[in-house]
């Protein structure tokens, strides 16, 4: 994709330039955030051993991390992720566009990890990619996302 | 500003950011190196900078005008170290900005942040002479206040708003529609007394520091001063300030006013 379809992503993602200097997200540019952001919030309903196999209780940290990630990284084209509770205590979000994947795991220890996969074969290796976002995960979070949505 | 307070106050107001400021004809000789400059005279107090897209030009009709100059698309902001404080400037626009960090933090007045947007903007016009780039010919003074009214402070579901914003209602005329999930509202009034406007949104919205669901109610007016001069220009911000004050209270219900504990 060329570099004027990311540009014409990204001002969609924003609202008109004004003085104002708070940060929000404003929901009726994207409203399946709030849904994401209930589903990520009603995780930490799930009782100790959700899994069967001695989960703890999914971490209030990784739940307040996922949801400020969706916060700061919504935007209008970006679909709705899949919302789940990971081994461990963690919070899972998932997205799919096209043969495009990408998940993020947010860690009570505050690390993000996030696995990404492009194309159909997905049991390739050379198809796979993983890391960990340590610093501003928002700030590379939206820069895979952007990848994911074919906007880089 | 020490006069006693006899607009509508609040013990615990919903405001989280106050904005004040002028826009003018575009600066003709603005250039990009005069950001280093004038932050150069600021830095001790604004060490930090970060440039934005422009805020769209108002013409002295109240109308969006069209960029004059490349310059236009050049916004520079300077800000303290704890981001409180922002001074935002383009080649046609002067605004500084306070905004609360942490909910505990107070609530500053009109009365407390008039006197440093007086100190910052009485620097850039001496800036302004010194770098012999001429006296700005102010077409409009800005008052926003931004206010952020969190889920749980007084509703719960859209269905609620009505109990916010008394002008609301969730009534449709043949009950097909079930309650809304999302509403939005934009009001625009002719202020009385200087030419101007005030400009009304309320936005679902989340708040990206904490991922809390709230509604931001921005509450705007833009009105034309008498003249560039600064007693013009203060005269006429408070002016917008007053219409601000009562245009937000006019605009949110008594039950509102009670949460945030309305003094007078």
């Amino acid at each position: 994709m060329s570099s004027a379809v990311l540009e014409r992503t990204c001002a969609r993602m924003e609202s008109p330039a004004h003085s104002q200097w708070s940060k929000v997200r404003f929901l009726l540019a994207a409203p399946w955030v709030l849904d994401v952001m209930k589903g990520i919030a009603a995780l930490g309903h799930l009782p100790r051993n959700w899994d069967g196999y001695g989960s703890p209780q999914i971490d209030a940290d990784g739940i307040a991390a996922a949801r400020r990630f969706v916060a700061n990284v919504a935007f209008e084209s970006l679909p709705s992720p899949h919302v789940s509770p990971v081994l461990g205590g963690s919070v899972g979000l998932h997205w799919r566009c096209g043969d495009r994947e990408l998940e993020f795991t947010f860690h009570p220890n505050g690390e993000v990890e996030y696995l990404r996969v492009l194309g159909a074969d997905s049991d390739r290796d050379e198809n796979m990619e993983t890391g960990t976002l340590r610093h501003e995960p928002e700030t590379a979070g939206l820069k895979l996302l952007l990848w994911m949505v074919g906007a880089r | 500003m020490t006069a006693a307070r006899t607009l509508p106050d609040f013990e615990n107001p919903p405001a989280v950011e106050t904005v004040m400021g002028v826009h003018f004809a575009p600066i003709s000789k603005w250039q990009p190196p005069y950001f280093g400059l004038f932050w150069a005279r600021i830095k001790s107090d604004y060490p930090r900078i970060q440039m934005q897209p422009p805020v769209l030009p108002q013409a002295p009709d109240l109308a969006p005008a069209q960029p004059q100059s490349p310059w236009e698309f050049v916004r520079c902001w300077f800000f303290n170290q704890d981001e409180t404080r922002l001074i935002q400037i383009q080649n046609n626009l002067f605004l500084h900005n306070w905004r609360k960090v942490r909910p505990a933090e107070k609530y500053l007045h009109y009365g407390d942040l008039r006197p440093h947007f007086e100190k910052e903007w009485q620097g850039f016009r001496e800036f302004l002479e010194q770098e012999a780039l001429g006296v700005p010919k102010v077409s409009l003074c800005e008052v926003t206040y931004v206010n952020h009214i969190d889920r749980g402070s007084g509703w719960e579901t859209f269905a609620d708003l009505s109990e916010v914003f008394p002008n609301w209602s969730p009534k449709t005329s043949e009950n097909y529609l079930p309650s809304p999930e999302l509403v939005a509202i934009n009001a625009s009034y002719a202020v009385h007394g200087v030419e101007g406007r005030l400009q009304i949104s309320a936005q679902p919205a989340i708040r990206q520091t904490d991922a809390k669901e709230t509604i931001q109610l921005t509450v705007t007016v833009r009105a034309k001063p008498s003249s560039s001069s600064n007693e013009d220009i203060y005269r006429c911000l408070d002016e917008a300030r007053k219409w601000v004050v009562l245009g937000f209270t006019d605009f949110t219900s008594p039950k509102m006013h009670r949460i945030w504990r309305r003094k007078i």
